[in-house]
């Protein structure tokens, strides 16, 4: 019996690659990096939709600085009586602009119930917040610093690079436990003490324990504090960044 | 096509729905059951707000959580609690939300313009929202639900606050989009499914209890469904013997439409079953239970 005999064509060693890297390419697409993320969104989105609310929140942020540098210029009886107290204030302040524009931005989303909306667009919710968390984030950065500078101006016992290093460190632990906070689906009492407890909270250990709490932020060297704030830093991108993919892996009630 | 395979929804203890199987391809589809039936839990699953206890939802063969970014390019969704900033007007919310699709801002422009004439919109389209009746913004709604010209068209309850004129205008729009994309549309009202969709899907006790054709779904209670016309005080005693549907005042009778499994007496007439009254039949304990005082 004669067998047919089948001529199949075997592709070129070209051919195989362009189809394996296709495959790759399709399967595993490329991970862009957050800040490559971040410029893709400002460049689809436009700071005007990225910030829908940029009037009240730019009101709300003079009206936050003013009463920081009213408070902190004002003090002068205060903070030369107790040296060290003006770290605290620096501290415990650093992350007020933050938390009120945070608590803002969220009441917005909530009060118009877009949330749903949002979170169903390729750009959601999650990405939307983290990347208006680190804008708001940058924000308080820079009006904390422009607050030492003239507190540093004012009174003559501060050290610039120790009052930075205090307040870049409240943000930061402040930031990032709101962000860990948030995304843990911890009860809504545990989300509300932390936005609001703060202050109150810092407040309560200082008059509770004057010395001991001057003694903590005065006496870490500032190598601690540089590593304590990059620490930090680097922690409250890795939330954002997972933030960023937050909704891929978890789903949202 | 999308697929719902085995899918079940748990909050603790509380099952919202259980093992639901569906398949949509390009048509539209009638989600209909009362109030608090598991729609919208169903809708929330398939817009991916929310994922499945157990099984899995499928588009084209891919677990739509997998596909993520790229099955919200595919969807449009027109919530049942429509929210919106009103400071905006529909033309700059209508960019906010192309915006955060990705859409591209030249295509996106047309689109606006086309959609705005599309919903009637066209001479309010800079104005502020704020200002706009519930009808307005549920056609604002709707035109952001196909801003991106989805392959899944999803819309929980979407003809809430639209006038009849309205309702019409809208139903012979989702009859010609749905030529070549997948459209459900949740809801409670019969009248909104009943002229433009090709399958109806019932959910009762957390399941699916019925998906077919309006025909199909309508032969459950053929051969049961009669009117008649009867003295306003035999009305009490005849309807503990039969199931009202509706009932009307005529020349001075009670007309009835009813469903009886009783040999039908000589003054009955029967007629052929709607949607409506297969709703009112399948759900009677629901509806019985919603207007107990």
């Amino acid at each position: 019996m004669n067998k047919e005999k089948f001529k199949v064509d075997f592709p070129s060693n070209e051919d195989i690659a362009r189809q394996i890297n296709f495959i790759v390419k399709e399967g595993l697409p490329k991970k862009e990096t957050f800040f490559k993320q971040v410029y893709t969104m400002y460049q689809q989105l436009g700071f005007q939709f990225l910030f829908p609310n940029s009037i009240e929140l730019a009101f709300i942020s003079i009206l936050i600085a003013t009463f920081l540098f009213i408070t902190g210029l004002q003090a002068r009886d205060y903070f030369e009586a107790e040296p060290g107290s003006v770290y605290t204030f620096i501290f415990v302040t650093s992350p007020l602009l933050y938390l009120v524009i945070c608590l803002f931005s969220l009441y917005h989303i909530w009060d118009n119930r877009t949330y749903e909306l949002e979170m169903t667009c390729k750009y959601d919710f999650f990405q939307l917040t983290a990347v208006r968390m680190l804008t708001f984030s940058i924000l308080c950065f820079a009006v904390n610093t422009v607050f030492i500078i003239a507190l540093v101006n004012t009174y003559d016992h501060i050290s610039f690079v120790k009052a930075f290093l205090i307040s870049t460190t409240g943000l930061f632990l402040f930031s990032t436990l709101t962000l860990f906070v948030l995304m843990n689906n911890q009860s809504k009492i545990i989300k509300i003490s932390l936005l609001v407890g703060w202050t109150a909270g810092n407040s309560l250990a200082f008059i509770w324990s004057e010395n001991f709490y001057l003694l903590v932020l005065n006496n870490i060297s500032i190598s601690v504090y540089v590593v304590i704030t990059a620490s930090l830093a680097v922690l409250y991108i890795k939330h954002l960044q997972k933030m960023m993919q937050f909704r891929k892996t978890e789903g949202v009630a | 096509m999308l697929v719902v395979n085995h899918v079940s929804k748990s909050y603790g203890k509380f099952e919202a729905l259980k093992d639901i199987n569906l398949e949509f391809s390009n048509g539209v589809y009638g989600l209909l059951a009362p109030n608090g039936a598991g729609k919208t839990t169903l809708i929330k699953m398939l817009t991916t707000l929310i994922f499945p206890s157990k099984g899995e939802i499928l588009y084209n063969g891919t677990n739509i959580t997998r596909l993520g970014e790229k099955y919200r390019e595919l969807l449009g969704y027109l919530p049942q609690e429509f929210g919106y900033y009103k400071n905006y007007s529909p033309k700059q919310f209508l960019e906010y939300i192309g915006a955060l699709k990705g859409m591209d801002k030249k295509v996106l422009e047309k689109r606006i313009d086309d959609l705005l004439k599309l919903v009637a919109l066209e001479d309010v389209a800079t104005k502020k929202m704020k200002k706009f009746s519930g009808g307005m913004i549920q056609r604002v709604g709707i035109a952001q639900a196909m801003l991106n010209d989805p392959k899944i068209l999803i819309l929980d309850e979407p003809t809430a606050g639209l006038d009849p004129k309205e309702r019409v205008r809208f139903r012979n729009l989702l009859s010609e989009l749905a030529r070549d994309r997948i459209v459900i549309l949740s809801t409670h009202i019969v009248s909104d499914v009943e002229s433009i969709a090709n399958e109806i899907i019932m959910i009762k006790d957390k399941q699916v209890l019925y998906k077919g054709s309006i025909d199909e779904i309508c032969k459950i209670i053929a051969g049961m469904v009669y009117e008649t016309s009867i003295p306003y005080e035999q009305a009490a005693m005849f309807k503990k013997e039969v199931f009202s549907l509706s009932e009307k005042q005529e020349d001075g009778l009670l007309k009835i439409r009813f469903i009886s499994k009783k040999a039908p007496e000589p003054t009955w007439t029967a007629v052929k079953p709607n949607l409506e009254d297969v709703f009112l039949y399948v759900y009677r304990d629901d509806i019985q239970e919603s207007s107990a005082p």
